[in-house]
């Protein structure tokens, strides 16, 4: 059975990696609950993804090729990402939370798409200069964009 | 006491549209009596059994719906789509299992 990595794994995973090595620092770094992060860590260790030395957790040095090719497969973080988007669509659409997950399926001509491309373009020169080493994990915000075309999209549907 | 509550508020969770009149029809209770026990009255082991039965009724009818669609998938979508779902699945359950462990 391939190793099957949750968002919530990845969230402390990612919070780990950023040198928050004892349980107050992930907790810190991460807003969650002591006891869920308890719970996840025991997982990590198990499944061997951290190694625990006294009170200190560390990505597992000797993670093998395999368990790498795993977490990088593109099936898991397609169904990753649909999760987190299902889940914010779900708040923005129940407003049940400040975001702003939007989308609009409209015509544009020509010269619009080209606008739009620009646009997208100027969010991703954006993005791409910021990293997230800078700060908490919990402050991290999680940004989509693109378009795609209706049939392209409704042929996919019917590929599937 | 807090049994009775939790089994109320389960109740509501599972049946959020339900109204005095329609408890009462599926359990067989009085409807001034469901009014009672939903304000907070005592309920009988009777009355705290009959809730419970339509709610076990409900899910059973709900899993088996759920295993029949579940075959039904098998059989038709791709191998493709069904890994899919099954990771999802997977993902879905672990995640319940760290948040309740």
């Amino acid at each position: 059975m391939s190793l099957c990595i949750t968002t919530l794994e990845r969230y402390i995973l990612e919070s780990i990696n950023k040198k928050n090595n004892t349980i107050l620092e992930i907790q810190n770094d991460t807003q969650l609950d002591i006891i869920l992060i308890n719970s996840v860590l025991n997982n990590l260790l198990i499944d061997k993804l951290i190694v625990q030395m006294k009170n200190k957790y560390c990505l597992h040095e000797n993670i093998t090729s395999n368990k790498i090719s795993e977490l990088k497969n593109k099936d898991t973080a397609i169904i990753e990402l649909t999760e987190i988007v299902k889940v914010n669509i779900k708040q923005s659409l129940l407003n049940q939370a400040d975001n702003s997950f939007n989308y609009k399926k409209v015509f544009l001509n020509s010269d619009e798409l080209k606008i739009l491309k620009t646009l997208m373009f100027s969010i991703e020169s954006f993005l791409n200069v910021r990293t997230k080493k800078n700060g908490p994990t919990s402050q991290e915000q999680i940004i989509f964009w693109g378009s795609n075309s209706y049939l392209n999209t409704v042929s996919n549907f019917i590929n599937n | 006491m807090s049994i009775q509550l939790s089994l109320i508020n389960r109740y509501k969770r599972f049946f959020p549209q339900d109204t005095f009149k329609i408890i009462s029809k599926k359990t067989k209770i009085q409807q001034t009596r469901v009014f009672r026990i939903f304000n907070g009255a005592e309920m009988k082991i009777s009355e705290l059994e009959a809730l419970e039965e339509v709610m076990s009724a409900s899910d059973n009818i709900k899993i088996q719906e759920f295993i029949n669609l579940s075959k039904k998938c098998t059989s038709n979508l791709s191998e493709r789509v069904l890994n899919d779902l099954y990771t999802q699945m997977r993902l879905l359950l672990k995640t319940k299992y760290l948040v309740t462990n």
